[in-house]
């Protein structure tokens, strides 16, 4: 594995984990003083996107790497997922 | 829900974050159980919860095993196509289907897994000027050389098992990573240490699907949420510090007594205790 992707790819999914997880500690301290849970909200979004960001920055590295094969690969998988998504959204 | 409480799901949440990034495990095996019996909470929200424990979880040690080049994020990548396409087609076999069926199947694989685990070799190994374009290279320090390199092979065949894999995990709830990891292993040729961290990465974008649609659909309770993934992602690095003073032989053997007692969890779940 390259190590820009391997190196861009652990950055993004370490970043967007370590604010999400950060944001949510915070609004745990903060509601237990009886603020409201949006603090909460914001911090489950920030890591549940985090993996997606981690697929769209190694799409990202494999495209500029030239590396067409594993770019379609990653692509078809975003592809699926957005599939599967929609169907269970739109209730199959 | 109490802070009392909360500080305890906290720290059940730290022991199921050690146990799934250790192993490639999302943890959801743990979380559900803990959330619907002893919190009470209903299905709908312990899943959601339990789904952003697993996020936590598998962002949490995959961040440091792609930098350490032990997650292979293009055989990921390529497996969790068919994983996907998988759960689709078990969403949608789940409306017919009884799933008690598949727990006894499921429960039977765990039990064969853990068995295969416990005395098949590492199989992994390059052989002498094999370079293809599925051989890749990580480094164990433990092993002399460091720089290990492994060919995975039965492709096709592996891509098909992950659908299998995806159709189980979406009609009984549970068991993405503990398919994932042995199927990797015993099947594809691919070190444990490597399967179990890319198993990592993968559960991580498997479970994002499930928690976008329930987050949209307002089934998260965020107070019981946060303390899950704030747990689960200490224990997460908890467990890669300890995966990496491990050495493949040992983590197989732990590997197959976790696989063993999913197998036993699968079956009460079929005979209706859990």
């Amino acid at each position: 594995m390259s190590d820009r992707l391997g190196r861009q790819t652990s950055l993004i999914l370490r970043a967007g984990t370590v604010l999400g997880i950060g944001i949510m500690a915070l609004g745990l301290f903060m509601t237990a003083f009886g603020f409201p849970e949006d603090v909460l909200n914001v911090g489950i979004c920030v890591l549940v996107l985090t993996p997606m960001a981690g697929v769209a920055v190694s799409i990202k590295c494999l495209w500029q790497e030239g590396d067409r094969r594993w770019t379609g690969v990653a692509l078809v998988l975003v592809a699926a997922i957005a599939v599967g998504m929609a169907l269970t959204f739109f209730g199959l | 829900m109490e802070p009392f409480l909360l500080l305890t799901l906290l720290l059940i949440a730290v022991g199921a974050g050690v146990i799934g990034a250790l192993f490639g495990l999302g943890g959801g095996i743990i979380f559900i159980p803990v959330l619907t019996i002893l919190y009470g909470l209903d299905a709908t929200s312990a899943t959601a919860a339990s789904l952003v424990g697993i996020v936590a979880t598998s962002t949490g040690s995959a961040s440091g095993y792609v930098r350490k080049g032990l997650s292979n994020i293009r055989l990921g990548m390529m497996l969790e196509i068919t994983t996907c396409i998988g759960a689709i087609i078990g969403a949608a076999a789940a409306m017919y289907l009884d799933n008690t069926v598949l727990l006894v199947i499921f429960s039977c694989v765990m039990l064969y897994s853990g068995f295969k685990m416990a005395v098949s070799p590492e199989r992994t190994i390059t052989e002498r000027g094999e370079n293809t374009s599925m051989t890749f290279a990580y480094d164990d320090p433990l092993k002399d050389p460091p720089k290990q390199e492994y060919t995975v092979k039965n492709i096709g065949s592996g891509m098909a098992l992950c659908t299998v894999a995806g159709v189980v995990s979406s009609m009984t709830g549970v068991g993405g990573g503990a398919i994932k990891v042995p199927l990797m292993n015993l099947h594809m040729h691919v070190p444990v240490k490597v399967a179990s961290a890319t198993s990592s990465y993968m559960i991580g974008i498997t479970a994002f699907s499930g928690a976008v649609i329930y987050l949209i659909h307002g089934s998260v309770i965020p107070d019981v949420a946060a303390a899950v993934a704030v747990g689960a992602y200490v224990g997460a690095l908890i467990g890669t510090r300890i995966s990496s003073r491990i050495d493949s032989g040992s983590l197989k053997k732990y590997m197959s007594v976790v696989f063993f007692a999913i197998a036993v969890i699968m079956f009460c779940k079929a005979g209706g205790i859990l």
